[in-house]
């Protein structure tokens, strides 16, 4: 529970801080921390324009992105307090609500009838397959080096003691990193900034929703960022501190993701889209090299 | 527990509904065409289909795929292209292996087709050839 | 320590596998021997002081100094700084060296090593696996002469995690060292046909 409000309260920030950190860098003042809620609230009051080739998966596609977004979120632990919904394995229902919310999505793009959308769904459904093994054996490293299988123990049991843990814990931080930037269509896999249409991937498939759809898109976008955040600061914070210093150390983090995002976009060009698989299935690769780690310790071959 | 979450999820998603009917009776919901990106003469022979969905994925398992493409390539010169066709066939690998197996086995068979004359003639003396050499190798104990 | 060095060398592999700039390439194998420096001290500490300053700055002067030098070199002559074209598509060189990955734990894991030593047999094999992947997927010669140094790397990498109980092999490594780098590099640098851009061709032919 107390996962959702820390989700709420980092989405209202990440977004600014992103764009604030973006514009300090290229030397304007760039719009307030608040703006991108500010745009939310004005799309949440016009009114909706519906295309004639869609039927009714268009009119839903957005309630459940929305939805299945919530849900995840639900699920995720934070270190030394309870959640409602965690169970053994539930980060393998964690990885599917956010496929079923993403087959949604593309499927709501494709029923547009416009070309374009039909190839950023395209890219996305590429991105996020080559994406979910690495997810899957991080996840499966840090059960092994832990023993324990739902999120919950798993985020509580693990802390930075000894070398192992360390190099598990760098490479575990640097993959999510990555599978985060992959998954929100940020670079180097895609730019936020490009408007045209035959390079964009998020961006492209959004093109018809408009007024309370495209508002509540945007909402989930900003929640997709707070749970990858979530799951970052969780491999982070220890579990022995107090409150109040987890609290702090959580926003302190957030902070510094976004601002790294900021500037990680400032001076990164978008990789070729041809090289871009390569690039993900790369992080599977080094996913893997953490994994032999974990390995040999279940085995009690090294300390 | 995934149970619950399920009911949660169809929970959340009929609240988002209520709330969006709720939200939309009020204002002016209007019908159009799809945004068309200065694309605007669109035809059904230009859409996007399954295939080309599908191409981002079948790109990279090209060398197990091997799909046929039957298309003219566009040469420099040619400045305004003239009509072209388009085509692309997926073959079944597994088949086409097997075809050269039985291709291969055809050209062998074939060779020994010819002792095949008509003959009888002929034939009575490939048993006769046969019970000679089984006489020889029983007498000389090779069998 | 230990294990963390070893880890950086396996994620170095794997990207000297998927890179395509030859810079990129003498500055990794230039990395890769600052790691295997740091663990020659780390690691043999059971034989006598004059060997291991002998072991440490022959790694040093060789690996760190002499190859990557004689490597730019040989780039800044030929002219081929550019992006050059592989054999093989990145997609398919990064599954062929995960696969190689798998294997060479498969591997390891058969085989009965004492506790401490199995993540060298695993990088190990692994490099090995890597340089002749490189060896095989590469049409300049260039590529080959990198996939000649990841595998001599290796075996330096191996003969460090025995070579508390053998010191004749961590020699025998040093003389592989040696040979590559004079007498191969060497030749490289002096008969390569000048600001040829196709590089896989000696200067004789």
């Amino acid at each position: 529970m107390i996962a959702l409000l820390l989700a709420i309260v980092t989405a209202l920030f990440f977004p600014g801080i992103i764009i604030r950190v973006k514009s300090l860098v290229s030397g304007r003042k760039g719009p307030g921390i608040l703006q991108p809620w500010k745009n939310i609230l004005v799309l949440l009051k016009k009114s909706s324009v519906f295309s004639t080739t869609t039927s009714y998966i268009f009119r839903i596609a957005p309630l459940i992105y929305l939805a299945t977004l919530i849900c995840a979120i639900l699920l995720l632990p934070f270190p030394g307090s309870t959640s409602w919904f965690s169970f053994g394995a539930d980060f393998v229902l964690l990885a599917y609500l956010l496929a079923l919310g993403k087959f949604f999505f593309i499927i709501g793009a494709l029923d547009t009838g416009s070309s374009f959308e039909g190839m950023g769904a395209n890219r996305e459904a590429l991105y996020s397959m080559l994406a979910e093994p690495a997810f899957f054996i991080l996840f499966g490293t840090l059960a092994l080096l832990t023993g324990h299988l739902s999120m919950q123990s798993i985020f509580g049991q693990f802390q930075f003691s000894g070398y192992n843990s360390v190099i598990s814990g760098i490479i575990a931080v640097y993959v999510l990193i990555q599978i985060a930037m992959i998954e929100n269509s940020r670079m180097p896999v895609d730019d936020p900034k490009t408007h045209l249409e035959l390079t964009m991937i998020h961006e492209v498939m959004i093109l018809d929703n408009s007024g309370f759809d495209l508002a509540l898109i945007h909402i989930g976008t900003n929640l997709k960022f707070a749970l990858y955040g979530i799951l970052i600061a969780n491999i982070l914070i220890p579990v022995s501190l107090s409150f109040p210093f987890k609290i702090a150390l959580f926003f302190g983090i957030q902070a510094a993701f976004a601002a790294s995002i900021g500037l990680m976009e400032s001076f990164r060009a978008r990789k070729k889209l041809m090289k871009n698989p390569q690039f993900i299935v790369t992080l599977s690769s080094i996913a893997l090299v953490g994994f032999i780690i974990s390995l040999l310790m279940m085995f009690q071959l090294i300390r | 527990m995934i149970g619950r979450m399920g009911c949660v999820l169809i929970g959340v998603t009929l609240l988002l509904f209520l709330i969006r009917n709720w939200v939309l009776k009020t204002r002016v919901v209007r019908e159009g065409t799809t945004w068309g990106c200065g694309y605007t003469a669109g035809t059904a022979r230009q859409q996007y289909t399954g295939t080309s969905y599908a191409d981002a994925v079948a790109e990279l398992a090209e060398p197990v795929l091997r799909t046929l493409k039957e298309d003219q390539p566009i040469l420099e010169e040619e400045i305004f292209p003239g009509e072209r066709k388009f085509a692309t066939h997926p073959i079944d690998i597994f088949r086409l292996g097997l075809n050269r197996l039985i291709d291969f086995l055809m050209l062998v068979l074939k060779k020994l087709a010819r002792l095949q004359t008509g003959n009888i003639q002929h034939y009575i003396l490939y048993a006769f050839i046969f019970m000679i050499l089984i006489f020889i190798l029983l007498t000389f104990k090779i069998l | 320590m230990n294990l963390v060095l070893v880890i950086f060398f396996a994620i170095i592999l794997i990207y000297l596998s998927i890179t395509e700039r030859f810079r990129i390439y003498a500055i990794l194998i230039g990395l890769q021997g600052v790691l295997l420096f740091a663990l020659s001290f780390l690691e043999l500490q059971t034989i006598t002081l004059s060997t291991l300053l002998f072991v440490a700055i022959e790694t040093l002067v060789f690996k760190v100094i002499v190859v990557p030098y004689l490597l730019l070199r040989i780039i800044r002559k030929t002219g081929i700084e550019r992006v050059h074209e592989k054999a093989l598509p990145g997609f398919y060189s990064i599954l062929f060296v995960s696969a190689g990955l798998l294997l060479s734990i498969v591997v390891s894991f058969s085989m009965n090593t004492t506790s401490g030593n199995i993540i060298y047999f695993i990088v190990s094999f692994f490099a090995v696996y890597t340089g002749l992947f490189i060896i095989i997927s590469h049409k300049k010669i260039f590529a080959h002469l990198i996939g000649f140094l990841v595998i001599e790397n290796a075996v330096l990498l191996l003969s460090l995690a025995i070579g508390s109980q053998i010191p004749m092999l961590i020699n025998m490594g040093i003389l592989l060292d040696i040979f590559v780098s004079v007498l191969i590099l060497g030749i490289f640098v002096m008969r390569l046909k000048q600001h040829t851009h196709e590089l896989t061709m000696l200067k004789d032919e």
